[in-house]
């Protein structure tokens, strides 16, 4: 598992990435058969705000990059990902 | 420009949650310093539901705003609940959200029907 203290947010393989997200929906009672990459957020898997921000918070415990998942669209999975990974290869930008 | 108005329900249980999971540094990524400091104050049998407030008046701003809180940090919107009055400041994008739309007053109040607290925001020109 990555982490903030051994992991540079840049070096995220997306392994990490995806093994995160699937613990933090795991802890919202989502099983890996309900996460695939294109189940959106809300209107799938039927996310609330509060919950969003727990899997927000989850991905910065877990993997030192803060996210912010609220969006005007309604992100899938796969787009969680991509805004992870792209949040944690921007220079002083999504570190803690 | 008229009147911008957004409502918001919070279940304070998944507020109480959050609280439970996450550190005071953690939950700062949500909660503005005053905000967290407030329901502090309120003790621990009232701080879910102070922040449950708070939330509400973030997610109720965003509506208003007529964005949601897309490219606005949840600290954006800082809510002040005094006994029974709400207040809520915009900051950073949400100000200038806020002033491009000709908002220039901000009014809020709530309303708890157990275990949800229902958060209202109005906005109209200055």
């Amino acid at each position: 598992m990555a982490t903030a203290e051994n992991t540079k947010p840049a070096d995220l393989p997306m392994d990490a990435i995806r093994e995160a997200l699937l613990a933090a929906l795991a802890d919202l009672g989502i099983g890996a058969e309900q996460a695939v990459p294109d189940a959106r957020l809300r209107d799938d898997l039927e996310l609330d705000s509060t919950e969003i921000v727990q899997i927000s918070l989850d991905l910065t415990r877990r993997l030192g990059v803060k996210v912010k998942l609220e969006d005007a669209a309604d992100l899938t999975l796969a787009e969680v990902g991509d805004l992870v990974r792209r949040t944690a290869g921007t220079p002083a930008a999504g570190r803690r | 420009m008229g009147v911008r108005v957004g409502i918001d329900v919070v279940d304070v249980r998944r507020i109480g949650a959050l609280v439970d999971r996450y550190s005071e540094g953690e939950l700062a990524a949500v909660f503005t310093a005053g905000e967290r400091e407030r329901a502090a104050r309120a003790g621990a049998a009232r701080r879910a539901a102070h922040l449950a407030v708070c939330f509400g008046a973030k997610e109720a701003a965003g509506k208003a705003l007529g964005t949601g809180l897309a490219g606005i940090d949840w600290c954006d919107v800082e809510a002040r609940a005094d006994g029974s009055r709400l207040s809520v400041a915009m900051r950073g994008a949400a100000a200038v959200r806020s002033a491009s739309l000709g908002v220039g007053e901000w009014q809020a109040s709530y309303a708890v029907a157990d275990p949800v607290v229902v958060v209202q925001v109005v906005g109209w020109g200055a």
